[in-house]
């Protein structure tokens, strides 16, 4: 009995640190890819053990790439946590193999430690030099984000620049190519978002201040440009007056679709009383509505007028009165911005998932890989 | 009466080659197993000396009387009464006749009266009362004293023995189809009459095994000491349900109910491994602080079937069983199957050690065999820092999308409680 006990603790010991072949957040995802298309895979990406522990990560694909390249796609690594993002830009080598490369990695302080307060919102930018590889060698991958500072506790927007590494040439760091305020003054910008334009050259970005003097607001607009400048703001409505909204706005989650026949403004804020968020929308006519129906934080505007939200692992879909349309399992899944292709809106997720690998004396490497998914977005509400 | 006189022995041990005299004859399958009875009845004045010389000259006289009779020694210290008592000492000695010598008198005149009881038969062999004398030594007692004794007694029992050779019948009484094997005969099968019956051998001791699908098995040994004799069985059905409870990989909490069809041979099973939380002794995973418990929000569901080796009185049974796995995802906005690799086949190789009837402890090798559509989405599901070790078919990733994952080091060891 005695040699029972000790064997069995042997066994104990031995056979217990078994993890089962699952990862949920994987799990969750693919449970809704699976009605998805799928667009690509991005990797193998090899980078070091626990390299983005306790960061957040997203891939941001190329808006130019997805819309032209084949099975191989480009774009952004965004690894962020509470105070800063790290910026890699991962890309394809047509030339020598078949490797996804990181050529450059950058990191920008933002603020992001409030789920409940409006921190930063980030694209991919289009340029319109989509084209079948190899590219050319000035050609740039571009990221913008509008992000509050928390070091400047300035509100502004900063674009960065990413060169494929020319011909022979060495891989050059993401530049700084914009980073500027919104253009509106002394007011205080409260909240931005980007909103998918039908073009292959720019999308829109949305700004909401108020004006602490007189407590009005502004609404503006932006064509995001790979020029060296954001376009002068295109005013939406300015010294606006909407009673209703809370009084201490400080940050707000913000979006506007200029899509007619009805163009539309929503704001999300957190009631700490409640608990929840309250949304708003208002017209052309300022009539301000509260969509009682809705308390999930709005987290992006569909070119349609839906709205999606994202809590825990679940998305969901609401008409543009907030009302409930649909809801679907994300897991590790993320959507990350909606673009037009051949006339139609479609909305793109990606899924991070990370692969042991080891490199010999039982060491191991992270293998990074993005799956990357599209489906219209008109058929959110049948996932 | 046993030689206890120190003097007496030593005489005896002396006289024991001029006497002839025999181990107490061997005993083979054709030998007469002979109890005897030695008393001095009150009154009697014979001295104790006297009384042993008597008694160890009678054993090595019968002894040496014909090679068909053991002599067997009565050691208790009173002589049962009747013959029934009689009969009973000896069975319990697996004696199957006895010699019953009462003495009395003077060494001038011992009376002895013999009787002899042939209990096979149940029959008084001989009975006969002497009067001799003992004064005549030692010398005496070895030529001629007990003549008349073991003249009549090698008499009886060389001529009772042939006539009781010829066998008896055997009937065992149980349910249709119990196998019943034995020493004595090949192998018997109660039919519908619900009796089988066979000639055995007279007297033998005969060990026996009764087996019947979905019934503990009977062992025993009978003692056939009659020309027939009927052994009904008391054929317990063996359990028809039976609880495991379970660690998986010494981890993870199963349970499983078991349902035989043949009651402790062929059984369904159906039960749950759940990694909602979990055991683990090892460092802290990569990714959440170190700890003792872990929670997976997956359960497997196991469907499978399989049988017992061996007989349910085995302390160690191994089994064989096959089934299919069901993952099942319970997570905060989904309940469902696992999409990457939902099923799987598993084959259970294992062993339950028990010396009761109702609680067992058991040890399977369990592994998985997952069905990856995707084969790339499986290996992307793997554990982190944890090296599971899988084999895949097909061996080569670049053939098809889908493969067959083999996870190699899967156990589960518990206690299974039978209903």
């Amino acid at each position: 009995m005695k040699r029972l006990l000790l064997l069995s603790c042997a066994a104990l010991v031995f056979l217990s640190c078994y993890f089962p072949p699952y990862k949920e957040d994987l799990s969750l995802a693919i449970r809704t890819a699976n009605k998805l298309e799928r667009r690509a895979l991005v990797g193998p990406i090899d980078r070091g053990p626990w390299e983005f522990r306790n960061r957040e990560i997203w891939f941001y694909p190329s808006k130019d790439g997805i819309v032209s390249d084949s099975d191989y796609l480009r774009g952004f690594i965004v690894a962020v946590d509470d105070r800063s993002a790290r910026l890699l830009y991962v890309g394809h080598s047509f030339i020598s193999n078949d490797d996804y490369n990181v050529n450059s990695d950058n990191t920008v302080p933002l603020e992001n430690s409030n789920e409940t307060q409006f921190g930063y919102t980030i694209a991919t930018i289009k340029d319109g030099s989509s084209g079948v590889p190899p590219l050319p060698a000035d050609m740039q991958e571009l990221l913008g984000i509008a992000l509050f500072d928390p070091e400047s506790n300035r509100r502004e927007y900063i674009m960065l620049a990413e060169n494929y590494t020319p011909t022979g040439g060495s891989p050059l760091d993401m530049k700084l190519k914009i980073e500027t305020d919104f253009g509106l003054g002394d007011a205080l910008v409260l909240g931005t978002s980007f909103f998918p334009w039908d073009t292959t050259t720019n999308d829109r970005l949305h700004v909401f201040a108020l004006d602490r003097m007189t407590g009005l607001f502004t609404e503006a607009a932006y064509d995001t440009n790979v020029g060296s400048t954001l376009t002068t703001p295109m005013v939406i409505r300015t010294n606006v007056d909407l009673p209703g909204l809370p009084d201490d706005l400080s940050t707000c989650f913000f979006y506007h679709s200029p899509l007619t026949p009805s163009p539309r403004s929503y704001l999300s804020v957190y009631d700490p009383v409640r608990r929840g968020y309250r949304n708003f929308s208002w017209d052309g006519a300022l009539q301000l509505q509260i969509l009682t129906d809705m308390d999930r934080r709005i987290d992006l505007l569909l070119s349609n007028g839906w709205l999606f939200s994202r809590d825990g692992n679940t998305g969901y879909i609401y008409d543009s009165e907030g009302q409930y349309l649909n809801s679907f399992v994300m897991g590790g899944m993320q959507l990350v911005y909606e673009i037009f292709y051949g006339g139609e809106a479609r909305v793109v997720f990606t899924v991070p998932a990370f692969a042991p690998v080891e490199f010999g004396g039982g060491d191991w490497n992270d293998r990074l890989f993005f799956l990357v998914y599209w489906t219209p977005t008109d058929q959110l509400a049948d996932l | 009466m046993n030689a206890r006189h120190p003097f007496v022995l030593l005489n005896v041990l002396l006289l024991a080659p001029l006497l002839g005299a025999q181990e107490t004859g061997g005993e083979g399958e054709e030998t007469r197993r002979l109890l005897v009875y030695f008393e001095m009845l009150p009154g009697g004045q014979l001295s104790e000396r006297e009384q042993d010389l008597l008694y160890e000259t009678l054993l090595i006289k019968l002894s040496d009387a014909t090679p068909r009779i053991a002599v067997k020694e009565y050691g208790g210290s009173s002589v049962p009464p009747t013959d029934t008592e009689k009969n009973d000492a000896a069975e319990k000695l697996e004696a199957d006749s006895w010699l019953h010598v009462t003495v009395s008198g003077t060494s001038e005149a011992v009376v002895l009266e013999v009787r002899s009881l042939d209990m096979l038969s149940g029959q008084i062999a001989y009975a006969v009362t002497l009067e001799k004398e003992l004064r005549r030594g030692i010398r005496d007692l070895e030529r001629q004293f007990w003549d008349e004794v073991t003249i009549a007694t090698a008499e009886y029992y060389e001529t009772a023995f042939s006539k009781d050779t010829t066998g008896g019948t055997l009937v065992f009484e149980g349910l249709p189809g119990t196998r019943i094997r034995g020493s004595a005969w090949k192998s018997l099968k109660i039919d519908t009459s619900g009796q089988v019956s066979t000639g055995v051998p007279l007297p033998a001791t005969l060990p026996f095994r009764a087996t019947k699908p979905g019934y503990l098995p009977i062992e025993g040994q009978i003692y056939m000491d009659q020309t027939s004799k009927i052994v009904p069985l008391e054929q317990v059905p063996g359990a028809r349900l039976a609880l495991d409870f379970f660690l998986g990989n010494m981890s993870y909490p199963g349970i499983q109910l078991n349902y035989f069809f043949v009651p402790d041979a062929v059984f369904a099973r159906i039960g749950i491994l759940s990694y909602l939380i979990g055991f683990v002794l090892d460092d802290a995973d990569r990714f959440d602080d170190s700890g003792m418990f872990v929670s997976h929000t997956l359960n497997n569901f196991n469907l499978s079937l399989g049988f017992y080796f061996n007989a349910p009185d085995r302390y160690f049974r191994p089994y064989f069983a096959l089934g299919a796995v069901w993952r099942f995802i319970t997570a905060s906005g989904y309940w469902g199957l696992e999409p990457i690799a939902p099923f799987a086949l598993q084959p259970v190789m294992g062993c339950e050690y028990g010396r009761g009837r109702k609680l067992k402890v058991f040890a399977e090798y369990s592994p998985y065999f997952y069905w990856a559509p995707e084969r790339y989405l499986f290996e992307l599901s793997l554990p982190e820092d944890r090296n599971p070790s899988f084999l895949y078919f097909p061996f080569r990733d670049d053939l098809v999308d889908w493969a067959v994952a083999w996870e190699i080091f899967v156990f589960q060891v518990g206690v299974r409680w039978r209903l």
